[in-house]
């Protein structure tokens, strides 16, 4: 029974003015996504991207000459690798910083005569991690709006879409009285419900196959995006999550249909949710959130930075004692003085990477804060799910930066690692002196791997994947329920 | 008889479901949006001050002139715009700080106060766009069904066939439509006003009313629009619910898909250059300064200005990158007074050349910018009027002088003011003086000789006639459909 009333629908959809629309959006819309994809956005990201890459491989093998010299400079730029699946979710990458900077600034250089010492020397500062706004956005002049993605098509188009099918499905046969006709057959409610849900599910989805299908096959086409067995699996969980976010407007739209007598006014309910839902909440939440959980400002943040340093300097410096010994560029240099020096340039480098990680935790904070709010809305939660799969957008980002704190801890005991081996090295970390000046193997240096899996791509979406099976369940029992309890008149 | 028809109309419009529903989102929607909005003005203010603070704090410990080629530059702040509340538009992307020497012409801006640069990744949405997005759809439905519904319902032939002349008919139900939008519109304005003045930081000039006013009538005038679109394809069809479903999708294209696209379109198929070109020819250019310089000193035969040995100075040198041009220099314990005139003599041509190089890479910058970035954001702009949402939002953006032309025309007003500063350095010939380098001199710098920045805020005439074209267009587009509603419904099928 519930295929007859299943097929009876779709036949129905298929003749109908919105059916066609949809299969027109959607193919147009997704054919204009993959083809503005493979033909520039993504060969130059991935130009710069390996531009980038080869630049800082550069400047790294430049530096391996000498250990001690790699060791104050640090590994430079890591960049965040471009994920192929970007035409699925942008997820606003380019408005993210493309890289951290593991690297030194300043030199500085002090010569001094007293009566009773004399000391001269000039360094540069150990490295630090810091986290440079440099984004692949060129023109900032642009509105930042949206971005024509599949969670543009889908979260925004399709749900609308998914509306347009199913508010009239029962106050429309009410109004025409089809309704009590049908209901007077054997078929219970539920049967009728499931049916419609079936027919309205199928016709939707298949514009939506069809716009993917041509989406994936330009992409696939270009040759420039060979993707890999694993992705194709992320392409596949993305859709099964694509059709389940439709259906939860799918099963909203029947609820609220059930509940009135006209289809207009069903309509016009149903727009205004989704405009609050879909629109507003998603666009609206960033402004109020950082209203409510204060990041403190740059120059808040400087001013911390200088006392601080300041507060080093004073220490250290205390009486001169930082010179008198002698310099660590003597011939042979003391390793007391190394020491001291070492431990100078370290609680610099320190205070200043501690500094700059508890502000970015405060600002990752603050937007994750953010996004909890925003998951009031199917459409962000949706958007969400789909970028932890398609490994963009800001949690993928903030894996980015774990990735390079690991990798820093990591380069760290290399060069330790690396200077043990060296028997004319004074073993002090970390001042340039106090290291092997050998040089070292470029091969043997660990390099920035930013890789994603998809075990974790798939544990970041759960979250997201729960709540919006709980929400299409709760949906369709409201549907149900609604519908049992409504008068067939 | 016009009069009642549209009397009808309006007791029918505000008794209905629609209304109310629409209404109440409108109206709560708009309320929050304001009051956050409001809160971020504050805080924007309160920054704008504390920088404007900070700013003549640092300067005022300026011991060295050279300190103000890289230590302690003069900064030029944009005050946050009132309007910024009803339309945001550029003002919280494009930064409001901007650097301001002798060796640098001002191009960019930067951020100043407690922004999270990671926020960039929401949208946020004001008062325009909600008028935008929401008022739009409410004045589609409630045209949508003005003539078919009648129809169908049979009552249009019953209207017709008294002394009701179709004219009159669609004129009554085109005014009371947007007698009974313009409620939600009016009250949220007042609202929204009533929110505003809530706020301690806030007071409208009579100017500011001005453009309140002038927002609301465009906002009206938008809407009108969109009443008339839907009341034409009501006269297109026999049926409501196929008029509705065009009126949709006519709103998606137009509101949500189009002004989107565009940006998207122009931004690949128009690429910028990277800024690495210009950068290289700015590197030229700072080396061939350097040569001169060099050139400068050979033909004096010296190698520095000052020799480090005998003075020792810490010099820092110009880059290409933004903000880090110029050169500080200290000088103390002389050990021979001799080289002092020379010093000073040196640094003033220098300096002044380091000007002029200046002005030349801003030359070429010029050139990028107009034909990269700018250029850019103008075809946008220009193609983006495809869609009338987009059209509105800048209309609302240069009346609330939150556009990007306010935004160049307060980068041109830093220029000029660079221009003053440089012409008070050279007339009080601070490049040459001996203060330039020396630490000699303890007591602090007084901030009154210096010319202060002030923002001039643009007429309200200048920025009415900046905004003439959308209005125009929009109201252009008003009388089309007019026009198109008003033939098509003479040549009504009633029956």
């Amino acid at each position: 029974m519930i295929w007859c009333i299943a097929k009876r629908e779709i036949l129905d959809n298929l003749t109908r003015f919105r059916f066609v629309l949809t299969l027109i959006l959607a193919m147009v819309l997704m054919v204009m996504n993959a083809v503005i994809f493979v033909s520039s956005q993504y060969p130059r990201r991935i130009a710069e991207y390996s531009e980038d890459t080869r630049k800082a491989v550069e400047s790294l093998e430049k530096k391996s000459s000498n250990l001690g010299e790699l060791a104050v400079k640090g590994p430079g730029n890591l960049y965040k690798s471009v994920s192929p699946l970007t035409f699925i979710a942008t997820g606003k990458d380019a408005n993210l910083p493309k890289r951290v900077e593991g690297a030194s600034s300043g030199g500085y250089g002090i010569g001094m005569t007293t009566p009773d010492f004399s000391f001269n020397y000039s360094w540069s500062a150990n490295w630090w991690l810091q986290y440079p706004q440099d984004t692949f956005r060129k023109n900032d002049s642009l509105p930042n709006f949206t971005e024509l993605d599949w969670t543009f098509i889908i979260g925004l188009i399709m749900s609308f879409m998914a509306i347009l099918f199913t508010y009239d499905a029962i106050s429309g046969e009410r109004e025409t009285g089809t309704l009590s006709l049908l209901m007077s057959n054997s078929v219970s409610r539920a049967t009728v419900l499931l049916g419609k849900f079936i027919g309205a599910f199928i016709t939707i989805l298949i514009p939506l196959f069809i716009g993917i299908l041509l989406n994936l096959m330009v992409v696939s086409a270009s040759r420039l995006v060979s993707l890999s067995g694993e992705e194709w699996a992320r392409v596949g969980i993305i859709f099964v999550i694509s059709a389940l976010y439709i259906s939860i407007f799918l099963w909203l739209g029947l609820f609220i249909s059930s509940q009135f007598s006209n289809s207009s006014s069903s309509l016009l309910v149903l727009l205004l949710i989704w405009i609050v839902f879909v629109v507003l909440i998603p666009n609206t939440m960033g402004v109020l959130a950082s209203g409510f959980k204060q990041v403190p400002s740059r120059s808040e943040m400087s001013r911390t930075k200088k006392a601080q340093e300041e507060e080093i300097d004073t220490r250290h410096k205390e009486g001169d004692k930082l010179y008198q010994t002698g310099s660590p560029s003597d011939t042979p240099p003391k390793t007391a003085v190394l020491r001291m020096w070492a431990d100078y340039l370290n609680e610099h480098a320190d205070a200043k990477g501690r500094l700059e990680d508890e502000h970015l935790n405060k600002q990752f904070a603050q937007i994750e804060f953010t996004q909890q709010i925003t998951r009031l809305s199917p459409a962000a939660i949706y958007k969400y799910a789909v970028e932890s799969l398609a490994g963009t957008g800001f949690a993928r980002h903030k894996r980015f930066i774990q990735h390079a704190r690991r990798y820093r801890q990591q380069f760290v005991d290399f060069i330790q690692s690396e200077d043990r081996g060296d028997n004319e090295s004074y073993h002090v970390y970390l001042v340039k002196e106090g290291l092997s000046q050998k040089p070292v193997a470029f091969n043997s240096i660990p390099k920035f791997s930013d890789k994603l899996t998809l075990d974790i791509a798939f544990k970041g979406a759960v979250l997201d994947l729960t709540l919006l099976v709980l929400l299409s369940l709760l949906l369709f029992i409201a549907a149900v329920l609604g519908f049992i309890r409504s008068e067939v008149k | 008889m016009l009069w009642t028809i549209v009397r009808r109309e309006i007791t029918a419009n505000i008794l209905s479901f629609r209304f109310l529903m629409g209404l109440l989102i409108y109206f709560s929607l708009i309320v929050t949006n304001l009051f956050v909005l409001t809160r971020g003005y504050e805080d924007r203010l309160q920054s704008y001050r504390t920088a404007i603070r900070e700013n003549e704090d640092k300067i005022s410990q300026v011991q060295r002139y050279s300190q103000f080629g890289l230590t302690h530059l003069l900064k030029c702040d944009r005050s946050p715009k009132l309007l910024s509340i009803f339309n945001e538009g550029v003002d919280k992307r494009k930064g409001n700080t901007v650097t301001v020497a002798h060796g640098y012409v001002p191009a960019v801006a930067e951020q100043h106060g407690s922004d999270n640069p990671y926020l960039n990744i929401f949208s946020s949405i004001d008062f325009t766009v909600i008028c935008q997005v929401v008022m739009s759809l409410l004045a589609l439905l409630f045209a949508y069904d003005a003539i078919s519904r009648e129809k169908e319902a049979g009552t249009l032939r019953l209207a017709l066939s008294g002394a009701v002349s179709r004219p009159t008919l669609l004129l009554g139900k085109y005014i009371a439509g947007m007698v009974s939008i313009s409620l939600p519109l009016i009250a949220s304005f007042v609202a929204g006003l009533l929110v505003i003045q809530f706020s301690p930081y806030v007071s409208f000039s009579s100017s500011d009313w001005g453009r309140i006013l002038l927002i609301f009538l465009v906002s009206m005038l938008y809407v009108s629009l969109f009443f008339l679109i839907g009341l034409f394809l009501s006269t297109r069809t026999d049926r409501p619910s196929i008029t509705l479903m065009f009126s949709m999708c006519v709103w998606v294209l137009f509101v949500l898909i189009v002004p989107n696209l565009t940006v998207l379109l122009v931004e690949h198929a128009s690429p910028t250059q990277s800024e690495e070109s210009y950068k290289e020819q700015a590197r030229d250019q700072w080396k061939q300064y350097g040569a001169e310089v060099k050139d400068y000193l050979e033909n004096r035969s010296v190698e520095k200005p000052l020799d480090r040995a005998s003075f020792g100075g810490v010099g820092v040198n110009s880059g290409v990158n933004d903000y880090d041009s110029g050169e500080t220099v200290s000088v103390s314990g002389f050990r021979g007074e001799e080289g002092v005139p020379f010093a000073q003599e040196c640094y003033g041509f220098k300096e002044n050349l380091r000007a002029q190089y200046a002005d030349r890479i801003w030359q070429i910058r010029k050139t990028y910018l107009d034909k990269n970035p700018n250029r850019q954001s103008l075809l946008a702009l220009n193609i983006s009027r495809i869609s009338p949402a987009a059209v509105y939002y800048n209309a609302a953006a240069i009346l609330a002088e939150t556009d990007l032309g306010s935004f160049w025309r307060f980068m041109e007003q830093t220029r000029q003011y660079r221009r003053e500063w440089l012409d008070y350095m050279r007339d009080e010939e601070i490049f040459s003086a001996r203060r330039w380098f020396t630490t000699e001199f303890e007591e602090s710098f007084d901030l009154s000789r210096i010319p202060k920045f002030k923002e001039q805020s643009e007429g309200i005439g200048s920025s009415l006639q900046r905004a003439t074209l959308d209005i125009m267009i929009l109201a252009v587009l008003n009388v089309l459909f007019f026009m198109g509603a008003f033939i098509s419904f003479l040549r009504y099928d009633v029956v």
